[in-house]
This record gives structure tokens, sequence and C-alpha cells, in this order.
């Protein structure tokens, strides 16, 4: 970043340019690989080392007191760092072994009587999402608005159910931040008669029954445990292969067809999208509030599903360079596996984890995720967040890219 | 245990079609011996699971990739083709369609499969919905044949014809010369192993 030399920004996005002007966005991939690469040794080894050092004892009294950096240039000074340097490696080496040997017991016995080929034995308990302070809640969201209905308000950990359907029309900018109450009633109504209005397109021309077909067979089988789409008690037509529907199964089909007419360049359905409609419609309830809100999260995730698949392929390179970058051990070991195109994120990536996590969690995290805190692309670090967690399980137990594909399938916090 | 496992052939096999045959569903009795309607959801990406079978008294590993159908992901799908010895080719007795898309199939495991013959099974699914079958079992032989492949109807609902299935697949592979001999997979030489995982490995890293 232009504005602070410690910030790389990766994929930088037009979201992020409020922080970060567009003119001067530096662009990760214009970096040359070897100096970044050293950068990232030197930090890695100095953060690890870092922290060790601060717990040793002998550290603690001789090695810490830092020098300014005047004094550090001159040639005496630097020979006392450098020799610095070496004990610091020594110490930072020293704690890894005793932690990795730690590790290794723990891993010897868990995995004592178990085939080592069958991966993912290791107990690798659900990703969680920890909480650094509580969601907003209904208290607090009400305590936002002035007089007039306008807002003024950071979200960045996620907020109370019972006011989600009312935040996430601002996080999905299907009114401004800036609005006020008068304003936002006058958007929505104009908003719900464009949103007849797209309806009433493939209501007068039906869609080809083949992309019907496509909706359809993709609404009844996503989240039909959940009790909106649960029940199958209205009879469907003669021509469909399913037993029968219900009220919200047809309005998600409507909502995708409806999608369809609104942005015609995706040139229909495209699987997964019936993924990203499904939690907003559980919230919102509201047909006219959950197109909105879908085409808002959409407009972020067109790129997923277009036909040449460029967003996806844009997104797996960003988050290769990323894993080269904060752990090159882990790459050289994907490298290895012949892994490095990052399939197994795929799903991830594409969906924004829908697959990965509860209902309720994922509310949690896309509304999270939408608030652009720190970067538009932070679902990409999170993508890190959770192959580092894995790291050394697959650095020490996968042996080749099937083996990763099926770890990642069986262990990624997989919970349906 | 480990010995075991190394010791036996491994077998990189396919399950491919169009969306919502069923080919997870066929997958997830085969695997587990699994079967609920109630969760089934569109693959999204690739599934993959390993199982051991014995098949003609050999033990074979059968490394199953179960595939997304829709054509918008399939410059993704297509890309696990490689290597792959057999497909399963799936397609829903009840939907016309789906089957009249089979010979799509066949070009595109041509295409990417790597330059070796493929064993493949036509498969089709959904055999209990009992009334709605619009392709019918000559129709369907007629297809495979014409393009060299096996012909199987089944139920991963009530289990009907899923092993044999994979059995034929596994019978087929053993029986192509250029896939399979004297017991084992045909070795692939290393280097050509080492010049795809080059390529494979660098396409969607732009560093």
């Amino acid at each position: 970043s232009p504005t602070d030399s410690q910030l790389y920004l990766v994929n930088p996005h037009y979201r992020d340019s409020p922080e970060y002007p567009p003119l001067h966005l530096l662009s990760f991939k214009d970096a040359k690989w070897s100096i970044l690469e050293k950068f990232s040794r030197i930090t890695q080894l100095g953060a690890r080392a870092a922290h060790s050092l601060l717990q040793h004892p002998v550290a603690k009294t001789h090695l810490l007191p830092h020098l300014p950096e005047s004094l550090q240039r001159s040639p005496e000074v630097r020979k006392v760092a450098d020799e610095f340097d070496l004990a610091r490696v020594y110490l930072a080496k020293w704690a890894q072994k005793i932690a990795e040997d730690a590790q290794a017991d723990q891993r010897k016995y868990k995995s004592t009587s178990l085939e080592v080929a069958q991966v993912g034995v290791f107990e690798i308990d659900n990703l969680d999402i920890v909480s650094r302070r509580d969601p907003l809640s209904p208290q607090e969201w009400a305590a936002c608005f002035d007089s007039s209905g306008r807002l003024s308000i950071t979200v960045d950990e996620g907020v109370h159910p019972d006011i989600r359907n009312q935040v996430w029309l601002f996080l999905l900018h299907v009114v401004p931040w800036s609005s006020s109450s008068i304003e936002r009633s006058s958007i929505l109504s104009a908003k719900r008669d464009e949103y007849i209005r797209y309806k009433a397109r493939w209501y007068e021309t039906p869609p080809l029954e083949e992309e019907r077909f496509r909706i359809e067979k993709d609404v009844h089988r996503t989240d039909r445990s959940h009790p909106l789409f649960a029940p199958d008690d209205i009879p469907v037509p003669q021509s469909s292969p399913f037993v029968g529907t219900n009220l919200h199964l047809e309005m998600l089909k409507d909502l995708l067809s409806t999608y369809n007419e609104y942005n015609p360049s995706l040139q229909g359905y495209v699987q997964g999208m019936s993924d990203i409609l499904s939690p907003i419609y559980i919230v919102m309830q509201d047909d006219n509030l959950a197109f909105w809100c879908f085409t808002g999260f959409m407009n972020r995730l067109e790129r997923n599903f277009r036909n040449d698949q460029t967003g996806m392929k844009n997104q797996l390179s960003t988050f290769c360079d990323l894993v080269r970058f904060v752990e090159p051990r882990l790459y050289n070991h994907l490298e290895s596996l012949d892994s490095l195109n990052f399939f197994f994120f795929f799903r991830m990536l594409l969906i924004w984890y829908k697959r990965e996590f509860k209902l309720d969690e994922i509310f949690r995290l896309w509304e999270i995720l939408w608030t652009d805190y720190l970067s538009s692309q932070f679902h990409i670090f999170f993508a890190m967040a959770i192959l580092e967690r894995h790291r050394d399980t697959i650095i020490e137990n996968l042996r080749g890219f099937d083996q990763v594909l099926k770890y990642r399938n069986e262990r990624f916090g997989r919970v349906h | 245990m480990r010995a075991d496992t190394h010791d036996i052939p491994t077998l990189k096999v396919l399950l491919v079609g169009n969306s919502n045959v069923g080919k997870t569903a066929i997958f997830e009795r085969f695997v587990d011996d699994f079967y609920d309607p109630e969760t089934t959801t569109a693959t999204i990406g690739v599934d993959f699971r390993s199982k051991i079978v014995e098949v003609r008294d050999t033990k074979v590993k059968l490394n199953i990739w179960d595939t997304a159908g829709q054509e918008r992901f399939r410059s993704l799908t297509s890309s696990y083709f490689r290597n792959a010895l057999g497909a399963l080719i799936v397609f829903d007795l009840s939907v016309y369609e789906t089957f009249e898309q089979l010979p799509l199939w066949f070009r595109e495991l041509r295409t990417y499969s790597s330059d070796q013959q493929v064993a493949t099974v036509v498969v089709g699914a959904k055999l209990d919905k009992v009334g709605s079958r619009v392709v019918n079992r000559s129709e369907g032989m007629a297809m495979a044949d014409k393009n060299g492949a096996g012909y199987i109807e089944v139920s991963a609902k009530t289990g009907v014809g899923v092993v044999e299935a994979f059995e034929m697949l596994i019978g087929r592979i053993m029986d192509t010369p250029a896939l399979w001999k004297d017991g084992d997979v045909l070795a692939r030489t290393d280097s050509v192993v080492a010049v795809d995982q080059v390529e494979e490995g660098t396409r969607y890293c732009g560093c």
C-alpha cells in the first residue's frame, strides 16, 4: 500500500479503494517473487523467533534491550546485532524443535494402530467462528440512528438475528448507509416496482423448459432440512420429476428466474446460486427484499459463475500466491503433491463456505465478510486461515492430490 | 495395514453425467451403502472417496471421483479426468435429455482423460421410478455398444445394480490390455507423469 509500506494489498479490488486510492494500488504480482520470498522468510523467522525469544528466560534478561535505529548503523553495533540474530535463530530452532517433538509424540499416541495412508485420523475440531465481541444487539442497532433515521455505525462482528434482516439491506447495498428512513422507504418501494417488472418479464415469456428444470432440480435439493424448505405439500405439475413442493421452494425458483432477467450476462442459472440465495431468503423472508439482497451479494460473486470461469481461476491463483507468500513450506509440499491448482478450495471460494458451515454460522460469516473490513477479498484470507490450521497435518501426512482432496472433503469443517 | 493398501493396485475412476442424474447417490450407495434423499445437494467441484473391492479374486483400491454435472464447471471437472482408467457415465432413465447427451460425455472423456483408452460403462439411474422410464433398455444398450461401453441399470434408492456397475467397470479395465496387465495397472512412465504434474500444478498459479 502506498500509505503503509508494511501493508501488501492482495488482489486489490475497487471495493478497497476508499482506503487505498486506485491510482496507487500496488498489485501483489508486480513485486518480484524473490524479494517477497526473502521478505517472507525474514518476517516468518522473525515472528517465530521473537515469540520464542520472549518466552525464553535467558532472552528476557540479556537479549531484549532494543537499540535505536541510528545506533544500529554503526559497524560495531551491526556485528553485535548479527550475533544477536544468530542467537535468535538458534533459539527459534530450539523452540520449534521442542514444539514439534511434543506434537509428534501426541500424534504417535493418537495414530498408533491406524493406517498411515488413511489421512484424517487426527482429531481436528470444527472451525469455530471466534468472537472478539458480542454481535450487534437490537438495542445497540436502534441507538445508531439519529432522529431522521440516518445511520452511523461500523459493523464488523456480526449482528443479532433479530435485526439481521434490517442490517443486511445496508451490508448488501440495497439501501445506502447514508439514507434517512424516509429515503429508505421510497427506495424500497421503487425497488419493489422494479422487482415486479423483472419478474413479469419471464412470467410473460416463460424461460425454456431446460432452464426451468435446471433451477427446479437444484432448488429441490438446497437446504431441504430447514423448516421453510422441508415440506412438499403442494402438488407439482405432471412434467416435474419431484414428488411435491412448497411455497418457499416456489419462491426460490421465482427469485432465481427473476435474477436471470436482471442479469442476462450469466446466461442462465449456475449451480451454487441456490446455495447463495437460500440463507438470504431464510433471513429476509420477503421476496422483494431477498431479491435485492441476493443481487447485492451476486454483484460480488457474479465473476465466480461466469462461463469462462476466470473469476474462479483468478481467485485460486491469488490464493496460490498468498500461500506461497505466507506458508512457503506448505506451498512447496503442495507443489510436490501436484495440488497447486487449489481445486480443493473451489467450492469454498465459489459459494463462500456455504457447504462447510451450519446456516447460523454462515449468516454470521457472510455478514462479517460483507463489511469489507480490512479487505474486500477477506474470504481468500479466510481460506488461508483454514489451510494454515491444517498445515502440519497436510505436510506430514498427505502424499498426493487425491489425498489432499479427500482430506478436504472429510475434514475441512464439513458439517453436512 | 499400510503395506496392504500399498500393494494393491489403485484404479482412478470417474462418475460423470448431466446434473441431477444421481451420480452422488450412486457414489454414496456404493461407498457407504447409504441413501438419503433429504440431504442431497448439487455437487460443486468434485468429491473424492476410496473403496477397496475384490473383483475376479483380485483386490483393487478404487479412487472414485464424483464430479459436478453442470456445463459451467466443465473446465474444472475435465481437469480431473486425467489419468482416469474408467468412468461410469450416468443418465437418468426418466429424463430423456440426460440420455441424449451421453455422446457429449464420451467425447469429453476422450478429450480430457489423457491419450490412453478409458473403460466406460453407461449407467441408467433411478430404476426404482417405475412408470417414469422414458429410455428403454434396448435403446440404452445400443448407445453403450456404439461407444464400446458396458451397460447397466441401477437404483441408488434400493441399491439394485450399484455394486455390479462398479464391478462391471473394473472388469472392463482388467480386460483392456492398454490399462491392465498381469494383475496390475499398467505403469505409466514416471517421466510422463512428472511432466503432467508440472503442467497441472502451474496452470492456475500465476506466481
